[in-house]
């Protein structure tokens, strides 16, 4: 009878463990299902409006249970500013802050273990490992512009590579890859070096003011409109290489006052980044890198079934 | 690790081999359940998901045709639009003295939530006029444009483009619009003539864009927008798609029929709806992943697993109750047959109950052990009988020759008047008859046995004319114990017969009783001639003839008559030596005649 009474009981016993699991395996399930992920987004307001990087990373989070909430810094915040904000954000709850640092290098360096793990760079890279980086290669981007410049221009044609003084590490990777890949070739390169505190309308009328052809690459777009006021101001010859995905830098390549415009695609960063948030396994699988690009973009091309749908992502 | 796979294999094996009728019911009869209920589960369950998804399906047609619908009207209003212009102001009108501008003007903020433009272009390209009013881009030729080849190249129908960034004129404050184009071939008057013109109407895509993101909003899965031949007018993952960041099966869905059907895509089997759109050609699609299409799916599942599990345990329980119920009298049965194989012959002890058939078989087994019973104890009683009457037989074994021997030597002491030793001769005589009788008793004191074997003596030491002495000796501590009778005197008359008659006067026979061990021994020694060590062997274990002397009852008929009573290692043993003599030990349980009298001797 003990005998009986012993597995009898086992095998209750067993049952209710079978039923309990079940029942913790349903609610972790739900759980999982149900918990919010808390996504911020730290940018800076370098005059764009950061629309392609807002809906891409929007449309990663349709079906799904994440939030996303976009924080503008002003456009010379210090990567000290930038860490406060990562804190402000991960103690608000945020489960992943999605960074485009300023200068990530430096912001890369000021972050501790803890935060290393809630912080994904966007949009600006960094060359470190310990880091989530879903961004394109903008030294690359830079050189491929060079080398586009140089297929383009004769070689008796001067460039002038426009520097802002940048401290954001991107637009400095940009920079030097044009500027390497120029100089490669032995031709003229010139490095107009522009105050951004002060009228840049003018100084870049200043450095126009000769009778020479000359190209121009911009790198950072931020001032581009004040840099095309400038070069529309005069009567000779300029032709403009620029690297950018404002509304603006599409509008100057639509009006062909742009020889080339190189398109990163911030769209994809934006899917990107948060589904590595979202969907860590499939963005492991997936080999983003190839994905996440930039086109190379001239003005008989843009209305082109393959750029139009990248160029003008917005209904309106 | 697969050493340790070998051992649960074993244990299964071995445990298999010990199994029982419960077990074997049991686990039959759960296994069977369980493959049951599994099987009432699953189509249990299937059913309800097919009937979830056809649910999930029709709503999902609902939500397509009402799109459709929606479609269908929006379309039907930009054509009526491109119809109005057309037929009631262009035709009506002379291009060279009339304008159409304000007619356009009107139609324009009648639709223009629907509409980014309306715009009538000339044969070679030029703008005529367009509402509302804008300025031509530079450079910008209109008749490369897709709307403007298509209705050039079949100036008989409506064309409606994909969707595409209108590229006519200038933009301000960076804007652009997404459309889908309706051209058509127009005629134009001029001073009477007739020349072609293109009326281009450009929908804002935005309407259709938000035509669907409303049903995109609820339902399941999603819905999207293709052309005949599948490019994407609309997807809610449009950019992702543009971008590579996702895929979509948009060309095969181009070759679907209208209504339903199954596909595989990407690993993950969807379920696809189809309705094309009249007057386009376009293709509203319909995605719903399967697993999507069960509403609340994972709690059916969580709760079908719950009630497997319970109606698992409640068959288990109820398979072990009722194999219990079946099997406990035959393991009852089983367990009380267990008390036969120890020996015990009780057929109380058998276990009666349970169905007919194991009351039936009980009854059975009951009366076989009965007759078991009857024939052992039959059998027992007979070899009783047979050992008494081996033994009375062994203890009648007196030879007759004795008798006249002795019954002579009475004669012979009369005749030559030795009255008084005939005298005690014959009381010797009738005590060694009183004693050989003793009431019929096998078995008698020791003292009686000696007193026996002291007669004996005394009528052989007559007729032998004292050529030996006897001495006896026997521990008083020991008369009283029991002993089988006549078993001292026929290993005195082989003393004297094999001994001590063949050595002349100096014979001596010494009787000797005494405790060893909690046991009894009695020594008959002689100093006669002694017997060679090979026919030694021989008197215990072969029944020795009688060579025509003495009682003749022999060594081994004594051996066999203490072994057949007292069991065990009770008997004789024998030493001897060539010319030195012969001693004879009798081994005996030490019983006293009041503790033999008490009980059985076992």
């Amino acid at each position: 009878m003990r005998k009986y009474s012993r597995t009898i009981l086992i095998t209750i016993g067993i049952f209710l463990f079978v039923i309990l699991l079940e029942y913790l395996t349903f609610n972790i399930y739900r759980k999982i299902k149900r918990e919010e992920i808390n996504i911020s987004i730290v940018l800076f307001d370098d005059g764009k409006d950061w629309d392609n990087l807002k809906a891409g990373a929007e449309l990663a989070t349709k079906n799904s249970n994440a939030e996303v909430t976009l924080i503008r810094m002003a456009n010379n915040s210090s990567s000290e500013e930038q860490l406060d904000t990562i804190k402000t954000e991960i103690a608000g709850g945020a489960d992943k802050v999605l960074v485009a640092a300023g200068d990530s290098e430096r912001l890369g360096e000021l972050l501790d273990g803890s935060l290393r793990d809630k912080v994904i760079f966007v949009a600006s890279g960094i060359d470190d490992k310990r880091y989530v980086n879903v961004s394109p290669n903008n030294y690359q981007m830079g050189v491929d512009l060079g080398l586009l410049i140089n297929n383009n221009e004769k070689i008796e044609m001067d460039i002038a590579v426009l520097d802002f003084h940048d401290k954001k590490t991107y637009l400095r990777e940009r920079r030097e890859g044009v500027v390497t890949a120029l100089s490669s070739t032995g031709r003229n390169t010139e490095i107009w070096e522009i105050d951004a505190e002060n009228n840049i309308y003018e100084q870049v009328l200043k450095y126009l003011n000769d009778d020479r052809n000359i190209a121009i690459t911009v790198t950072s777009e931020e001032y581009l409109e004040d840099v095309m006021r400038g070069i529309s101001a005069v009567s000779k010859e300029v032709k403009v290489y620029v690297i950018g995905n404002s509304d603006a830098a599409v509008y100057f390549l639509d009006n062909k006052q742009l020889e080339y415009l190189i398109f990163p695609d911030e769209f994809g960063i934006g899917y990107a980044a948060v589904n590595s948030v979202i969907n860590p396994k499939e963005y492991k699988n997936k080999n983003y890198k190839n994905i996440i690009r930039y086109k190379i973009i001239s003005r008989p091309d843009m209305y082109t079934g393959e750029y139009e749908k990248i160029l003008f992502p917005f209904v309106k | 690790m697969m050493s340790r796979i070998s051992v649960v294999l074993y244990k299964i094996r071995e445990a298999y081999k010990q199994r029982s009728i419960q077990l074997i019911i049991s686990l039959s009869f759960t296994m069977l359940s369980i493959i049951g209920m599994a099987f009432m589960q699953l189509a249990t369950f299937s059913s309800y998901l097919n009937s979830s998804r056809d649910a999930a399906i029709e709503s999902n047609k609902q939500i397509i045709d009402q799109v459709s619908w929606n479609l269908n009207s929006y379309i039907r209003n930009m054509m009526s639009i491109s119809d109005s212009m057309y037929y009631n102001v262009i035709k009506d009108k002379d291009m060279t003295s009339d304008t159409i501008d304000k007619e356009m003007s009107l139609l324009y903020e009648a639709n223009k939530d629907n509409l980014i433009s309306i715009a009538c272009i000339s044969q070679d390209g030029a703008l005529i006029t367009a509402a509302p009013v804008a300025t031509r881009k530079a450079n910008v030729d209109f008749s490369k444009q897709e709307w403007f080849t298509n209705a050039e190249d079949r100036i008989e129908n409506l064309h409606f483009s994909t969707p595409h960034v209108q590229n006519m004129f200038e933009s301000s404050n960076y804007r652009y619009y997404w459309v889908v184009s309706l051209s058509r071939s127009v005629e134009l008057t001029y001073l009477g003539r007739i020349s072609r013109g293109i009326l281009l109407v450009d929908m804002n895509f935005f309407a259709i864009e938000q035509m669907f993101d409303k049903v995109n909003e609820q339902g399941t899965g999603y819905v999207y927008l293709i052309d005949r031949t599948g490019e994407i007018i609309y997807h809610p993952y449009q950019k992702a798609i543009y971008s590579g960041l996702l895929a979509e099966n948009n060309i095969k869905a181009a070759g679907y029929d209208d209504g339903e059907h199954m596909e595989k895509y990407l690993g993950r089997k969807r379920a696809i709806t189809v309705k094309t759109v009249g007057y386009t050609g376009w293709k509203i699609i319909s995605v719903v992943p399967v697993n999507e299409l069960t509403v609340n799916y994972e709690q059916i599942t969580f709760i079908t697993g719950i009630i497997f599990t319970i109606t698992i345990m409640l068959m288990i329980f109820g398979n072990m109750f009722i194999s219990n119920v079946v099997t406990d009298p035959l393991r009852r049965l089983e367990e009380s047959l267990a008390y036969l194989e120890s020996g015990s012959m009780d057929p109380d002890t058998i276990y009666l109950g349970g169905t007919h058939e194991i009351r039936h078989l009980s009854r059975t087994i009951k009366s076989m052990v009965r007759q078991m019973r009857k024939l052992m104890e039959e059998m027992v009683k007979e070899q009783e009988e047979k050992t008494k009457s081996e033994l009375d037989a062994l203890q009648s074994q007196i030879n007759p020759h004795f008798l006249y021997n002795t019954l002579d030597s009475v004669v012979w002491m009369v005749e030559s008047e030795r009255y008084q030793e005939a005298i005690s001769m014959v009381t010797s005589l009738a005590t060694l008859f009183r004693i050989s009788l003793s009431k019929g008793n096998n078995i008698i004191t020791i003292r009686d046995e000696i007193k026996h074997a002291s007669n004996y003596l005394s009528i052989q030491k007559v007729r032998f004319k004292n050529k030996f002495e006897a001495d006896i000796d026997i521990d008083p501590a020991i008369e009283d114990c029991i002993t089988i009778k006549l078993i001292i005197q026929p290993l005195i008359e082989n003393a004297i017969y094999y001994g001590v008659s063949q050595i002349g006067e100096d014979g001596l026979i010494s009787i000797k009783g005494y405790e060893k061990d909690g046991d009894v021994y009695i020594e008959v020694a002689d100093n006669g001639m002694g017997i060679p060590e090979e026919t030694i062997k021989n008197l215990l274990t072969h029944k020795s003839e009688n060579r025509g002397k003495g009682s003749g009852i022999g060594l081994w008929n004594v051996n066999q008559r203490i072994n057949l009573y007292f069991k065990g290692d009770y008997g004789l043993s024998i030493e001897s030596e060539l010319d030195e003599g012969t001693k004879v030990t009798v081994h005996l349980p030490k019983i006293t005649f009041e503790e033999y009298k008490g009980g059985e001797v076992k």
